[in-house]
């Protein structure tokens, strides 16, 4: 979260000699970070991200803390001004009030009835305080809540005391279904988990630590005020606000554990300004709940600690300073162990030593840390993992070289796709709270995006070649099996595809072979191939079927290929299986046949046949006839013509 | 035998050649099996004792005459077709259509690498993980309000009874325990872990899927001091060896202490100016790279590690952000729309 406090403000809590851009860059460095320093109507504003720790630093008065501890470090005059509050004694027992809390749902409640002047606008400062950090003047009242959140840091309410005509406060669990409306109108059925302030007749007048209902907040006619000031307990707060989307900044701070013992701060600072802004006069006792005290803790750690942690010795009157000009009592034994009291507005965040390591090591300055190189070590890395990047990069290295682009898609897709997949049957993980139904089905292949990146790219590009890596996630019992898959995608021909495919087999060393059909139901069934190495199957490649393509808007002939990377690189080699080359002659003879079977399947009878056989390749086709050049040689003599006839006998017989 | 009258003849003969092949069937009638020279040769033996001595040695320097103004003919020749030759090289040949990787792919081989050489090994663990693995064991249970820093996208899996919903990871983080628990609770450890995140913002500056890496440190007497002597090094040879680098106090759930690292602007170097006007990029000199911190007592705890034995450092950076940093690619929406036109850039 943000907070926007102004440097008049600041300085109303702090003397100090530093300059805005000063505290800005001293505090970014050691503390809170101030993102901007802001003119607005003629004062300087800073605007502060606060980190959830440190709810304490929410305020005019937190910053101020921060900058006290921190500019004297840079040479910088910071002195926290801190201010004697007390509110005048109440004697009698006033007008009637009872506020009660018997489940026990607040850390703090406290209650005071204030008669007020009436209901004007605030004085020029407040107002222009309030306007100058984005917060609206509403009238003298309401402001006094808003000022006094921002200068303490803890969310203060009021209620006209009037128009609660039991004059009795309960807090307790909603009942499931209950009906409140807010001040702003809007309705919400609640349920048990949510705490609400019921006037003892069963009417909901409060949402604590949240927002107001409209039947209780001040109006133009309020002449009595119920200052009402709670520690809400902060994950019941996060819980409501976040159901049902009451973002406040109340809440926003109330979910972050502020002091309990603020609320007594802000309660006397409240009263302080209502007596200011509206002649106040207090007309009950001050009810204050608070059946468990927040207490400071003490936690025990050593200089050696710290300094192990931080890699550099601070020396030990330096982390005394530091930690006593941050509210922390520090007790030293033997020059090194330190016993260290927490301040309360300090222990929902400082809880163990590694906490004081970093309020000591800011205010040092990360700065001043020299930067040293660990020592290296040797760490084993799966060879699995090794080999998925390794051929990762080698892979996409050479589709690149080959003309193809790599594209990486979402992980998910639309049903809408999947339907025109024909897939939408398939059982996929889905996304349940996903901001777009583009992308809410975890995809199970990577065809159906490359086609549809084919259809995009239609108008800027001629042909269309790409390729990506990605995972797909496959359901199981459990987690998903996340598979990386590689696949092509090429408008250009069904040969440029399978010339990619071989030569990628060729690089990466895979002796492989294509065989016809596969179980690829993306694919037209007569152009469908697969490629494997004995019971291997890398994958699949062929033409999508034209009516797929279609329903993606895609007209021209659409090929790909979708390969497991997983196999691929368990097959992948850096270097071919080395065989010596032949020092005598090769002799090449052509033969013309009736192709009775697919090439791969000749090619593998041929090979299976003759031992002298070194390489084929087709030739031409004419009608029903193929026609092969075939390669012979021996590795350990010239062969006779008379062996190479032998040779292609016996080939021509069992390829016919 | 008139020697000067076949020297002209010769001279006579070459000067009407215009080509290297013109001259090479020359040269085979004079110096071939058949060629003259020869021819003189035969001759000899009908001369006297006495003018086979003199006949000899005329047709001797006769050849070596014929050679030298034969080689000196080729090579005027050979100039003057080479003279002829004229390309405009600049005009561009005929060519394959180049193919290009994707901007993630080369930071991320430029990361893994630059860790590599300090001993960091590259892991991939699940996109799809438990909510035990990116919360929990991260020091943030279900009800701590440091969830909302990382809007979480939920899938519909069944529930672990154990270990919570099913979700696609905000963050690499989730990497922490798990290599804690490959390496059998036993440090050291040296990850470098790259992937996917998800997280539901969809706007001009986020895209629901991006890219982090994420740096795990744990070892005995791992300090800050050591976690900026990382950061030192990563940025000087990612960035460039002039840039440096600074912590901001920040808060983690799963780091203590926490920080925010900036570097110096890649635009500016750190001086907020550009021919003197404001810096556009980074208006104060710095720009913010992540968030980083030594790893938190209860994740070690939490991955089996004693944290009064080891201690570590963790950090989490967006790729795309780096890249909008070094290379000023900056509309991050263009990386995943598949767009040809954005990804033939590079």
């Amino acid at each position: 979260m943000n907070i926007k406090i102004t440097h008049s403000w600041l300085l109303d809590y702090l003397d100090t000699d530093a300059t805005p851009i000063e505290i800005q860059k001293y505090l970014s460095l050691c503390g809170p970070s101030i993102e901007r320093i802001e003119e607005v109507n003629g004062e300087t504003v800073y605007d502060i991200e606060i980190t959830s720790n440190r709810i304490d630093t929410a305020s005019v008065m937190g910053i101020a803390r921060e900058a006290a501890a921190i500019l004297p470090m840079f040479g910088k005059k910071a002195i926290l001004k801190k201010k004697e509050l007390k509110i005048p004694y109440f004697e009698g027992t006033g007008v009637p009030i009872t506020i009660t809390d018997p489940e026990g749902v607040c850390r703090r409640v406290l209650g005071i009835v204030v008669e007020v002047r009436g209901v004007s606008s605030s004085p020029a400062y407040i107002s222009n305080r309030l306007s100058a950090t984005d917060m609206r003047s509403l009238n003298n009242i309401v402001d006094v809540t808003n000022y006094v959140m921002t200068e303490i840091g803890h969310p203060t309410h009021v209620f006209d005391y009037d128009r609660i005509s039991t004059h009795n406060l309960i807090l307790r669990h909603a009942k499931n279904g209950e009906e409140i409306v807010t001040f702003d109108d809007k309705k919400y059925l609640l349920d048990d988990k949510d705490i609400v302030i019921d006037d003892g007749t069963g009417t909901i007048i409060d949402l604590p630590g949240i927002m107001g209902t409209a039947n209780s907040v001040v109006t133009q006619d309020t002449k009595r005020i119920l200052f009402f000031i709670e520690s809400n307990d902060p994950v019941s707060i996060r819980r409501t606000s976040m159901h049902y989307g009451i973002r406040t900044m109340a809440s926003t701070i109330n979910e972050k554990n502020p002091d309990p013992n603020l609320a007594l701060t802000a309660l006397y600072r409240g009263i302080e300004l209502f007596t200011e802004v509206a002649d106040a006069k207090i007309v009950s006792p001050l009810i204050d709940i608070y059946p468990k005290k927040q207490v400071e803790i003490t936690i025990s750690t050593s200089k050696r600690f710290i300094d192990a942690k931080v890699g550099v010795e601070i020396p030990l009157d330096k982390i005394v300073s530091i930690l006593t000009n941050l509210d922390f009592k520090v007790e030293v034994k033997n020059n090194d162990l330190l016993s260290i009291t927490v301040p309360t507005h300090r222990v929902s965040d400082v809880t163990i030593p590694e906490d004081i390591v970093e309020e000591v090591a800011r205010v040092f300055g990360y700065f001043a840390i020299p930067p040293v190189l660990q020592p290296p070590v040797y760490v084993t890395q799966p060879k699995e993992t090794e080999l998925l990047f390794l051929y990762q990069y080698v892979i996409k290295l050479f589709l690149k070289h080959k003309g193809y682009s790599e594209v990486m898609n979402y992980s998910a897709v639309s049903k809408e796709l999947l339907s025109q997949f024909d897939s939408e049957k398939t059982e996929h993980l889905f996304i349940t709270n996903s901001i777009s139904e583009d992308i809410k089905y975890l995809r199970q292949s990577l065809i159906p995006s490359l086609v549809k990146n084919v259809k995009q790219n239609e108008g800027f590009a001629k042909e269309i070649k790409l390729f990506e890596v990605a995972k797909t996630y496959i359901p199981t019992n459990s987690l998903p099996k996340e598979e990386f898959k590689l696949s092509i995608v090429t408008t250009v021909s069904l040969d440029d595809l399978k010339s990619i495919l071989i030569s990628l087999m060729k690089e990466l060393n895979i002796s492989f072979s294509i065989e016809g059909g596969g179980s690829n139901s993306y694919l037209l069934q007569s152009v469908a191939g697969t490629i494997s190495t004995g019971t291997t199957k890398y994958g699949t490649f062929g033409q999508v079927k034209p009516i797929l393509s279609r329903n993606v808007g895609v007209e021209k002939a659409v090929y790909v290929a979708e390969l497991s990377f997983k196999e691929l690189m368990n097959a992948a080699r850096v270097m071919p299986g080395y065989k010596s080359f032949s020092q005598y002659a090769h002799i090449t003879h052509d033969i013309t046949i009736k192709k009775i079977a697919s090439y791969s399947e000749l090619k593998k009878k041929a090979f299976d046949i003759s031992n002298k056989l070194i390489s084929m390749s087709p030739i031409s086709t004419y009608k029903d006839t193929i026609t092969l050049r075939l390669e012979f040689t021996d590795h350990n003599r010239n062969m006779q013509e008379s062996e190479v006839k032998s040779e292609v006998k016996k080939i021509q017989a069992i390829l016919s | 035998m008139d020697i000067s009258e076949l020297k002209k003849a010769l001279l006579n003969e070459l000067s009407k050649l215009t080509t290297v092949n013109a001259v090479s069937d020359f040269e085979i009638t004079y110096l071939g099996r058949n060629g003259k020279i020869n021819e003189l040769l035969k001759g000899i033996k009908l001369l006297t004792l006495e003018q086979k001595k003199t006949a000899g040695k005329d047709i001797n320097s006769f050849k070596v005459f014929v050679t030298d103004e034969i080689t000196k003919m080729k090579n005027a020749l050979y100039l003057k077709e080479e003279q002829n030759i004229s390309v405009d090289i600049t005009l561009p040949p005929a060519m394959q259509e180049p193919g290009s990787l994707h901007p993630i792919t080369i930071a991320v081989d430029e990361i893994a690498r630059i860790f590599n050489k300090i001993g960091f090994i590259r892991m991939s663990y699940p996109e799809v993980d438990w909510e035990y693995y990116a919360f929990e064991v991260l020091n943030m249970p279900i009800t701590h309000a440091a969830r909302d820093d990382f809007e979480t996208t939920f899938l519909n899996g069944k529930p672990d009874r154990k270990k919570g919903k099913m979700m696609l990871t905000p963050h690499t983080s989730n990497g922490q325990v798990r290599e804690m628990e490959r390496l059998k609770s036993t440090p050291p450890i040296r990850m470098i872990n790259i992937g996917k995140c998800y997280r539901p913002n969809w706007d001009a500056t986020h895209t629901p899927m991006f890219h982090q890496f994420e740096g795990l440190c744990v070892d005995k007497n791992i300090t800050i001091a050591n976690l900026k002597g990382t950061l030192d090094y990563f940025v000087q040879s990612y960035f460039g060896e002039s840039t440096q680098t600074r912590l901001r106090p920040h808060h983690f759930q799963f780091t203590e202490p926490s920080f925010e690292v900036d570097i110096t602007c890649t635009m500016c170097k750190g001086t907020a100016l550009v021919d003197g006007k404001k810096c556009k990029i980074c208006k104060s000199g710095w720009l913010e790279l992540g968030g980083t911190g030594m790893v938190h007592p209860n994740v070690l705890k939490a991955g089996g590690i004693d944290p009064l034995i080891y201690s570590g450092w963790a950090f989490g950076f967006g790729i795309e952000r780096v890249n909008m940093m070094k290379y000023g690619i900056d509309d991050i929406r263009n990386y995943y729309s598949g767009d040809i036109r954005f990804l033939k850039i590079f």
